[in-house]
């Protein structure tokens, strides 16, 4: 069954494929998006760490191997809106030392472009969407435009956590956060009620359904749910791509043509459907001349630290990203042993359950000793997070797993291990969180096990069309209408929390694409 | 609705809190998950035996969770499609759906283990067997323990019993913690 052709289909409806989809939209371009996940109405957000689950993750689609887990269903997102429906909305700009890695400290991978060329996208983006911060406070910041709103609140649990950094000799500042601390285009400002990751209905935190994916639908975008696309169609001597295939939610099949295609399905399903799209031509899959397409998969190594403290902390209250905000060992070199940078995020608002509530921060208390050490947890407790790079190694990777789908199709399987210099970044964190929460007077302080947040590579850019999978505009080297959104075209994965920049890397492809698309869809 | 008609008041409803459906007699029948514990409603997914035991350990864990209906919470949510499942199970590399063989796995392990060391069954044990129990579960030493992780499994019943037990508002009315809903679920779960 085939639908009606359009300019640009686009597969996946988060926080890459929104902005896709309302600048070409915007650029009077047909568009389609198809979700492989439910629709979603802000509606639907309810306030309860329980009902959140249903914004990741439950069918397996993807089987993780190899020494340290990935977290897709954690880390995902599933249905309208994609994982940014889930996000926390701390939003760091990489430093331009993360894009050239190689040609500074000759580790890692340099991106095809300095920070400069991405500084504007960085601008705009935060002009559309609202970020508050202190551009002067927070001393590490790349160059760029002064964040166009205040800082958000600073209670008690961020002002405890400062004079454990003071004390240590570190610095903090307002922590840069897609909430809104003022009104901002329309949207309210927050109400700190903490409940960030079960999806913010009233607009407060960024996410897709609030900023660009209204944005695109007034533009004339068309949004379909419940589409899971299988693979890329391409055209007979293999290079071009005239469309892709999509099951529905009653596994009928459908072949939606377009003149350009994006996929910005996330991380891990990106080079899924292009090792899933194998022609003649490309038998190792679409976009596959490099053999890289799945290579590069990165993550951040996470820490949890945690004190309880003599006075009331008021931990329910905030933003569940964090207040404040440190970066003093972004410098690669700052730990001794190990190359890469890690930073802060500190006052993370609290709720009793779920993987990071109040709970899970000490699984080992069970009994009438647990509800003591909720309640004193429920006043008392502050709470930070560390995450710290890792590096670009084409062992960790995407690839295409044995087992199958509802749909019958490979799932994915990526196969991960932190580099050495992740793992002491990491450790480091664990004992610097630790002395820093009990020089801010905890009572006692310790810290949660290796955690991973966010994902990135696989799909990664470059100059060389043999040795990375797209070019400066996320497009694929082999084919010229076919572009990634997402992290996954990230070559190196900082410290910084993925989603502002994947929002500048989209925009940046997404003009591209608006401004030469005669030639793109020729 | 344009955003700056979305506030607080709009979104906070007063609807019936905590209300699942339950078969009674044959008849669907709105009942709160701990109503349907007090009424010992039958259980779909789970064996009579598997939610003793899992009511049992869960109250072990947290006091107070098989009273709020945790063996029937986690009945339910076996019950639903992997991807709207509300269990926290689902965010776990190591645990594919159908999440059943999990729960199922973890319970005939458990009762196995306790029936090793102790030759009856956990529901009666004393405290003192129920925590040498537990902490062998938890540390993964549990004598022949064959299913899923030990420790995982620990960390996902006690998760269920948290989520009923706290994770909801009237939870967090118990921590005395304001709950500043924006949308208040119609049911718990």
């Amino acid at each position: 069954m085939a639908a009606d052709k359009v300019d640009i289909v686009i597969v996946g409806s988060g926080a890459a494929g929104s902005v896709f989809a309302a600048t070409l939209a915007e650029a009077g371009r047909s568009v389609l998006v198809l979700e492989g996940g439910q629709s979603r109405t802000l509606e639907d957000l309810y306030s309860s760490q329980i009902w959140a689950r249903r914004l990741k993750w439950g069918a397996p689609t993807v089987e993780e191997t190899g020494k340290h887990p990935i977290w897709y269903n954690f880390n995902s997102g599933h249905g309208y809106g994609g994982a940014a429906m889930h996000h926390y909305g701390v939003w760091p700009r990489y430093h331009p030392e993360d894009m050239q890695s190689r040609s500074l400290y000759g580790r890692a991978l340099d991106w095809p472009f300095e920070y400069d060329v991405l500084r504007p996208y960085y601008d705009q983006i935060q002009a559309d969407v609202g970020i508050s911060g202190d551009a002067k406070a927070e001393i590490w910041r790349p160059p760029g435009a002064p964040y166009p709103l205040p800082p958000i609140l600073v209670n008690e649990h961020g002002k405890t956590f400062a004079k454990g950094f003071a004390a240590m000799g570190l610095h903090t500042s307002p922590i840069p956060i897609a909430v809104l601390s003022r009104p901002y285009k329309g949207r309210p400002a927050c109400i700190w009620d903490g409940w960030c990751d079960a999806g913010c209905p009233t607009g407060a935190l960024a996410n897709p359904l609030v900023v660009y994916l209204p944005r695109a639908q007034a533009a004339g975008a068309r949004l379909q749910p419940d589409s899971h696309v299988s693979r890329i169609v391409m055209n007979n001597k293999g290079d071009r791509a005239i469309g892709v295939e999509y099951y529905d939610a009653a596994g009928v099949r459908h072949i939606q043509e377009a003149e350009a295609v994006v996929l910005a399905a996330f991380t891990i399903e990106n080079p899924r459907i292009l090792l899933n799209s194998s022609t003649e031509q490309a038998p190792s899959g679409v976009a596959n001349s490099s053999g890289l397409v799945g290579k590069y998969l990165m993550s951040h190594a996470a820490v949890l630290v945690y004190g309880m403290f003599p006075h009331a902390t008021n931990n329910f209250f905030g933003a569940t990203g964090g207040q404040l905000f440190n970066q003093d060992a972004f410098d690669k070199h700052s730990d001794t042993g190990a190359y890469g940078s890690r930073q802060w995020e500190i006052a993370l608002a609290l709720k009793p359950n779920d993987l990071l509530g109040i709970a899970m921060s000490r699984p080992d208390i069970y009994g009438a000793a647990l509800h003591t050490f909720m309640h004193e947890s429920a006043r008392h407790l502050g709470a930070m997070v560390a995450v710290c790079e890792d590096q670009p190694n084409p062992e960790n990777r995407v690839e295409l797993s044995s087992m199958r789908d509802r749909y019958g199709l490979p799932m994915a399987r990526t196969v991960y291990q932190y580099s050495d210099d992740a793992m002491k970044l990491w450790e480091s964190a664990c004992t610097e969180g630790v002395a820093i929460t009990k020089a801010a007077g905890a009572t006692e302080a310790w810290h949660g096990p290796l955690g991973g947040q966010h994902i990135m590579g696989g799909t990664i850019m470059g100059a060389d069309r043999t040795s990375s999978v797209v070019n400066r505009y996320s497009q694929t080297h082999d084919v010229g209408n076919l572009f990634i959104g997402g992290g996954g075209v990230f070559p190196t994965s900082s410290c910084v929390n993925s989603t502002f920049t994947l929002h500048a890397t989209s925009l940046m492809s997404a003009q591209y694409l608006r401004d030469h698309w005669s030639e793109i869809a020729a | 609705m344009p955003l700056n008609d979305i506030n607080r008041r709009h979104f906070v409803r007063n609807t019936g809190m905590g209300l699942l459906t339950f078969t009674v007699a044959g008849i669907a029948t709105p009942l709160t998950p701990q109503a349907a514990h007090t009424q010992g409603v039958p259980f779909n997914r789970l064996s009579p035996e598997d939610a003793a035991l899992l009511a049992a350990f869960a109250d072990h864990l947290l006091p107070g969770a098989a009273a709020a209906g945790v063996a029937h919470f986690v009945d339910h949510q076996l019950g639903v499609d992997p991807q709207e499942c509300l269990l926290m199970c689902k965010y776990f590399p190591a645990i594919k759906a159908p999440f059943e063989n999990f729960y199922r796995g973890g319970l005939e392990a458990l009762r196995k283990t306790v029936s090793a060391d102790h030759s009856k069954p956990f529901e009666v044990l004393n405290t003192d067997q129920k925590n040498a129990v537990t902490d062998s579960v938890w540390q993964g030493t549990a004598t022949g323990w064959s299913g899923p992780p030990p420790p995982l499994f620990y960390m996902m019943v006690r998760g269920d019993a948290v989520d009923v037990v706290y994770g909801t508002k009237e939870g967090f009315d118990r921590l005395s913690v304001p709950y500043m809903a924006h949308i208040m679920p119609a049911e718990n779960w």
